[in-house]
């Protein structure tokens, strides 16, 4: 046996090595877990990659050709064209993009807000993390879509707006989280010994307490992103989302609604490239929860 | 244990060569290793082993509660003649009613939290060991007055046989309602109401505190008398063992490494090991007590090459690294498997005395040096 | 619980009346005169503070009064109380369904563990909780009714008994009943089945992995290893004891998506023309209905602390462990 440490045994440990490799091997357990990282990677190629690959990519905005209108799928069109002639694949790959730009706005609002809120009222107790969760037990009374849609209302219908709505009510599911695992962590040794060590109580719940946080945390993003994709698509299909004629899935799926069942693919191919995006979240959640060995309330 | 170890005549229970091996994440495990074991008609037997040796997974392989795979087990157990690995899912739960009954570990676990006591014990009554067919068949048998009422009267008379303080208010409670002894009071008398011939006790009471333990002791004791039964009992309490046993198996490792009567166990040890545990038990006399025997149960997945418990026995050597020491028998019933009885030239045959010094030793060694 | 609702309260009224619109103009419409439109504000008490219009509002709510909605000039209780029905019709046919389908699949799939039904299942289920309730809404529609011509697609009874159907409770199943049509009470069953099963989608896919799972959970608990030691059968173990078990915590499950059903209701009730609470909700949303989407928004955060309290009560009932606050030991 050699007594030189190779490069990667400095960078990486052969410990550490060695779980990770248990971790992935729990996430592999299932082919589950490995679909849905495959889904969720190759959707977030496409969307990165669509003013590339999309094959008509002026077909994204208000362009019109009649005559081409709802031709059915075909090798020029392989999902077929729209009611303006637009090009649905383009429309679809595009429409990613919005889908993904919404998961990674609303989450990433409403996660650090939700986390920092929660580790704070986890972490310091008393009439601060009643009044905490107070409130966000009034706004978890409602289901996303309904408080959503009441804001949205107030202002334009848009997907600014119903990204604002949609944020400003998930970041209590992450506080709640939050505030669970934190308020656990407190009475931990390694709090303690922070404590005593005279730590600041910022440094503590940063640097202490959320990095034992994160596996939860993280499961939890994966799944929510799926949960937000379809909440942006629903508000769109009622008309509160994504404005035509920008591309949005939902709103896509709208559209063709009128034109059922005979132009079915209008509506169809969008909804079900909402369906495939979500169920590459949920699989991929679902694989990292196993992972982390995990529970979290859903 | 391959032994000449005489099976006693008309065993209620045999049990050869069994191996239990589990396949986990971290490879496979050799949990429990060629086994032999014997209950005769109205004996006491019980297996004596630190936690983690393989008594309660031995247990298990006999009465068919693990799990296929990841359990793999091999080898023969055969109760009253009949081979049990032979028989088939249905058969074994017939039996497993009938003429076995087994008391489990922790009283307080189990037992179904959300059903009434008097609920679970007369569907034992009614369904242990005689399936229903289907649902139809259940729902008239629960349901039909007279024969609940027979079980639930069936029920009561074990309870009281059992000393359960109420025995009516016990059955209409719920398991969390009662305390620590009266459940396990409950656990046994699950165990005793088919009437089964052999009883499978796995560390009756070591979950309750001493006073109730000691009460639950007693109990057994009185069972034991008042019945023809025959027991196989789990302990890691050597006092309890000596209390209430006619033969005693060691077991370390997975493997029986002693067995012989209570007589012979406590007053001629042969294994470094029981002696080592017989050093370490707390005495009323003036003779001090040995240090514990130091380190800590071997991995399965990773065992030690040779004797399992040459690690930490104080005569180890190049001898038991290397194999697998064979059993030596010392009379009909007494046997060991340890190197320094099966060499030619054995070196220092282990006695308590020497025992207890080397042990001592090694102690105070590790104390200085820490 | 009171309190949550009183905060609800609080916020659905301040966003209601900070409207960038005015509700009076909305309502009027484009060719109300200035007088017109200031009286009905007026009259709407629009010009009062908000704290001022709170309390208005609420004392109006404790007698019953919840305003007018402007959209179909009915006070928003009676438009309330007309639409309930039919969406709770709608929602407890699809808990019924989650549950009636969901808990079976997921015991069964937990007895096959590892094998085909359960990794059948699995996909099954994660695909029901992945698709867009309107995206399966339509999918059902086009197959099921369109080319398979097996449910109708809109509307809760067909066109022949609207007429002679009265209405007696709102429930069409108990009203077609009650008017002695059996023919009337097949076709309202027709009708309720698609929307309810669409509905019953993204929740029955959660029903389902919860039961496996806790099923799971349970099987390697030590008292179902004792009862199996007992010598009681298999299925009798899983479909007696440990199923009791495992329903707890997909019962809480169940409680939450019931209330959570509401917000899927909103998109099957659109897609169905399904005439419930939902979509009057959306509707007043659209149309800034001030009064109407405050009512709407009342009842279901009533009906999400209710349907709380229910779940509670019931494990209760089922948990012997669980004491509600109150118990004596």
């Amino acid at each position: 046996m050699s007594t030189e440490t190779s490069t990667l045994d400095r960078i990486v440990s052969p410990a550490q090595r060695e779980l990770w490799y248990r971790s992935y091997r729990r996430f592999a357990a299932q082919p589950m877990s490995i679909a849905g990282a495959v889904i969720v990677g190759g959707v977030v190629a496409i969307a990165v990659l669509a003013p590339v690959i999309a094959p008509y990519p002026e077909h994204v905005g208000s362009y019109t050709d009649f005559a081409n209108a709802f031709s059915p799928p075909s090798l020029a069109h392989p999902l077929g064209t729209d009611s303006a002639g637009r090009d649905i694949l383009t429309r679809v790959i595009f429409g990613y993009r919005l889908s993904l730009m919404l998961a990674a706005t609303v989450l990433g609002i409403g996660v650090p807000v939700g986390v920092l809120l929660g580790l704070v009222a986890g972490y310091t107790g008393g009439w601060v993390d009643a009044a905490i969760m107070r409130v966000t037990d009034t706004f978890l009374a409602l289901p996303p879509l309904v408080l959503a849609l009441a804001i949205a209302s107030v202002f334009e219908p848009t997907i600014e707006i119903a990204i604002f709505a949609v944020a400003s009510l998930w970041w209590t599911w992450y506080a709640r989280l939050t505030r669970g695992l934190a308020a656990s962590q407190r009475s931990e040794q390694y709090v303690q010994a922070a404590e005593l060590a005279g730590a600041g109580r910022v440094h503590i719940m940063l640097r202490e307490i959320l990095p034992n946080c994160l596996s939860p945390l993280l499961v939890k993003v994966t799944l929510d992103a799926g949960i937000v994709i379809l909440t942006g698509a629903s508000l769109s299909f009622i008309g509160l989302g994504v404005q035509p004629p920008r591309p949005g899935l939902g709103t896509m799926v709208a559209s063709g609604t009128s034109f059922l069942p005979q132009q079915w693919w209008v509506s169809i191919f969008p909804g079900f490239a909402i369906f495939v995006l979500v169920l590459g979240f949920n699989m991929l959640g679902d694989g990292l929860r196993d992972m982390f060995d995990v529970e979290v309330e859903q | 244990m391959r032994t000449n170890e005489p099976v006693p005549d008309d065993p209620v229970l045999e049990v050869s060569d069994l191996s239990v091996g589990f396949e986990g994440f971290d490879g496979y495990a050799d949990v429990v290793s060629d086994v032999d074991l014997s209950v005769g008609r109205g004996e006491v037997v019980t297996i004596v082993g630190e936690t983690g040796c393989g008594k309660s997974v031995t247990t298990k392989a006999i009465t068919g509660l693990l799990e296929e795979p990841p359990a793999h087990v091999s080898g023969t157990v055969t109760y009253d003649g009949t081979d049990l690995f032979s028989l088939s899912d249905e058969e074994r739960a017939a039996l497993n009613g009938d003429g076995i009954g087994m008391v489990f570990q922790d009283p307080m676990s189990s037992l179904n939290p959300v059903f009434e006591l008097g609920e679970q014990l007369a569907d034992t009554v009614q369904f242990g060991g005689t399936s229903p067919d289907g649902p139809l068949s259940y729902l008239r048998r629960r349901y039909s007055r007279s024969a609940r009422s027979e079980a639930r009267d069936r029920v009561r008379e074990i309870l009281t046989q059992v000393q359960m303080p109420d025995p009516d208010g016990a059955m209409d409670s719920y398991p969390n309602e009662l305390s620590g002894g009266m459940c396990q009071r409950a656990l046994i008398a699950q165990a005793l109401l088919n009437e089964p011939d052999l009883l499978i006790a796995d560390e009756p009471g070591t979950a309750l505190d001493v006073t109730i333990h000691d009460k639950i002791l007693s109990l057994l004791d009185d069972l034991i008398e008042d019945r023809e039964m025959s027991i196989l009992m789990i302990t890691h309490n050597l006092g309890v063992a000596r209390k209430l046993s006619d033969r005693i198996y060691i077991m370390y490792g997975g493997r029986i490494v002693e067995s012989g009567t209570t007589a012979e166990i406590f007053e001629a040890p042969k294994h470094p090991y029981t002696q080592g545990l017989l050093a370490s038990m707390p005495r009323l006399s003036d003779e001090p007590m040995a240090g514990g025997i130091s380190g800590s149960v071997p991995e399965y997945e990773d065992p030690p090459e040779g004797c399992r418990f040459h690690p930490r026995c104080p005569y180890a050597d190049e001898a038991c690294r290397s194999e697998q020491p064979p059993a030596k028998a010392f009379s009909e019933t007494a046997s060991t498997e340890c190197v320094r009885y099966a060499l030619e030239d054995p070196g220092p045959e282990p006695t308590m005395a020497e025992t207890r010094t080397r042990l001592d030793t090694a102690a105070r060694s590790e104390v200085d040096s820490a | 619980m009171g309190i949550s609702l009183l905060g609800l309260s609080v916020l659905v009224f301040a966003i209601s009346r900070v409207l960038p619109g005015n509700p009076a103009r909305m309502a009027l419409g484009a060719r109300a005169s200035e007088e017109q439109v200031a009286e009905l504000a007026a009259e709407m008490g629009l010009n009062q503070p908000l704290p001022v219009q709170y309390v208005d509002y609420m004392s109006g709510l404790l007698v019953g009064d919840l305003g007018q909605s402007l959209q179909t000039r009915n006070p928003v209780l009676e438009d309330l109380l007309f639409k309930l029905p039919a969406t709770l019709e709608l929602i407890t046919m699809a808990t019924l369904f989650m549950v009636g389908i969901g808990v079976p699949l997921g015991v069964v799939a937990a007895r096959n563990r590892g094998g085909v039904f359960d990794n059948a299942t699995r996909v099954f289920a994660f695909s029901a909780v992945s698709v867009p309730s309107f995206f399966i809404a339509i999918v059902f529609q086009v197959a099921f009714g369109y080319y398979l011509d097996w449910f109708p697609i809109t509307g809760r009874l067909s066109l022949e008994y609207s007429e002679a159907v009265s209405r007696y409770t709102g429930f069409m199943l108990v009203d077609t009943l009650l008017e002695g049509s059996i023919t009337a009470h097949v076709d309202a069953w027709s009708h309720l089945v698609l929307p309810a099963l669409a509905l019953s989608f993204g929740g029955m896919g959660q029903v389902i992995r919860i039961t496996r799972s806790s099923m799971v959970d349970v099987e390697g608990k030590d008292f179902i290893e004792a009862s199996r030691g007992y010598g009681i059968a298999g299925w009798l173990v899983a479909y007696k004891y440990s199923l009791k078990n495992a329903f707890i915590p997909t019962l809480t499950i169940i409680g939450l998506l019931y209330a959570w059903l509401l917000g899927g209701a909103f998109i099957v009730e659109i897609v169905f023309g399904w005439p419930g609470l939902a979509k009057y909700g959306v509707q007043s949303v659209l149309t800034t209905d001030v009064n109407a989407l405050v009512g709407v928004t009342m009842v279901i955060g009533l009906m999400f602390v209710v349907t709380n309290f229910i779940v509670d009560l019931i494990l209760d009932w089922i948990d012997p462990r669980i004491q509600l606050a109150g118990d004596t030991a």
